[in-house]
């Protein structure tokens, strides 16, 4: 006996429905489930990417080379620029507050004698199961490493070399953020979160870093207490 | 006015996932639960499979219809059987059935299995195929998937598509014969 095309596309349909039947059959005993926050959490996440059009995503990857440009340019003049007047205030105090803390952790020029690093030299010990890069710009003061997954979820790590040369001023949105303070391998960190998407702002003597990116917060720490930099001295 | 097409097809996307993901993922959880046997895993598994989805929205006409439903439950039912084999470093195996290679197909016996009773006593036979089996001759002449389209779905070789149906077909055979 042959069994034809014809006969399974005709068989098909009622095949499904058996199947299903059966499936139901299986997950009777399944008992009802409260979804957790983490999932919950991921999950709208998933759909904010997806609400967004493929033009958002293009515009939304444009404004992310934006500001690492910006970032870069900031670091080579030493100024910062307010750009949205009604996030001045805020603007301001998180810039001191960074200022404060840069003064603190070394970022001031003539504070402290700079270690002498490599940045290509540097160690990203941890990357997150399934993103690879998806562009970098690596040079012996500055590193850029944007990573992302099949998911839209990305993170980008910035290494900023400061030494007497350049000011450490990185900007960062905190228009109606949560800001909070941790610790990084023992370094002083700040973390920004919007939404879902994150800043990670800490140094290492005198590398500044960011990690930024719409990852979980564990993660993000994770990936951050994984970064190495490689000084002379040590 | 292509401007404006895309737009709408996209909002037609996105309107699309979330009905999905309303409709489906207590299903879609309950059903990994019942592969995996942990909740923290079953969810990784509805995630993971929200994600094949996204992938695949295209293909999902409508978004309630059985067709639709048995898309996702071949796509949780395999992510959740992936992360099974994971865990437990088992690799895929699919059974073959040596005696069946090589049989021929004789066109002249095409007009059995004609009447609806025919028609059903094949639909079961297809229903109990082992998994691969059966996901790879649904999803080809239920879902009219290309073999591309199904080798991507299932992480598979083209030629690898082309023997399961063949073997499947041969096993439906012997069992039906």
């Amino acid at each position: 006996m042959v069994i034809t095309d014809e006969m399974l596309r005709d068989s098909a349909e009622m095949a499904a429905a058996i199947y299903l039947e059966d499936i139901e059959k299986q997950i009777a005993d399944v008992p009802g489930h409260k979804f957790s926050a983490r999932f919950e959490r991921r999950m709208r996440r998933l759909i904010r990417v997806q609400r967004r059009t493929p033009r958002m995503n293009v515009f939304i990857g444009a404004m992310q080379k934006a500001a690492v440009f910006f970032a870069v340019l900031m670091l080579g003049l030493g100024i910062v620029t307010v750009s949205v007047e009604a996030y001045r205030d805020q603007f301001i105090k998180f810039v001191k507050k960074v200022t404060r803390r840069s003064t603190t952790y070394e970022y001031r020029i003539g504070n402290v004698p700079y270690l002498k690093a490599d940045l290509r030299k540097s160690v990203i010990g941890y990357v997150p199961k399934g993103f690879s890069i998806f562009k970098s710009d690596i040079s012996e003061r500055y590193l850029y490493i944007y990573y992302r997954d099949d998911a839209n979820y990305n993170f980008s790590i910035q290494l900023i070399y400061v030494d007497s040369n350049s000011n450490g001023v990185i900007s960062i949105d905190t228009e109606n953020s949560e800001m909070k303070d941790l610790l990084i391998n023992s370094y002083e960190a700040v973390l920004n979160t919007k939404e879902d998407e994150r800043q990670l702002l800490w140094s290492i003597n005198n590398v500044m870093c960011l990690l930024a990116g719409n990852i979980d917060e564990a993660e993000m720490i994770h990936i951050a207490e994984k970064i190495e930099v490689l000084f002379d001295s040590e | 006015m292509l401007f404006l097409m895309m737009l709408i097809d996209s909002e037609e996307d996105r309107s699309k996932f979330e009905i999905l993901y309303e409709q489906y993922r207590r299903y879609m959880f309950r059903i990994a639960m019942q592969i995996l046997g942990n909740a923290q895993d079953a969810e990784d598994a509805v995630h993971e499979a929200f994600i094949k989805i996204i992938k695949n929205l295209d293909k999902i006409s409508d978004p309630k219809c059985p067709q639709t439903k048995h898309f996702i439950v071949i796509i949780v039912r395999r992510t959740a059987i992936d992360m099974m084999r994971q865990k437990s470093r088992e690799p895929e195996t699919v059974t073959i059935d040596d005696e069946t290679e090589g049989v021929l197909m004789d066109g002249n016996e095409t007009d059995v299995y004609r009447t609806a009773d025919e028609r059903l006593v094949l639909a079961e036979a297809m229903a109990k195929l082992p998994d691969t089996y059966r996901d790879v001759i649904l999803l080809k002449y239920y879902h009219d998937f290309s073999d591309e389209m199904i080798a991507d779905q299932m992480g598979m070789s083209v030629a690898n598509v082309q023997k399961t149906i063949q073997r499947a077909r041969k096993k439906l055979e012997l069992e039906l014969g």
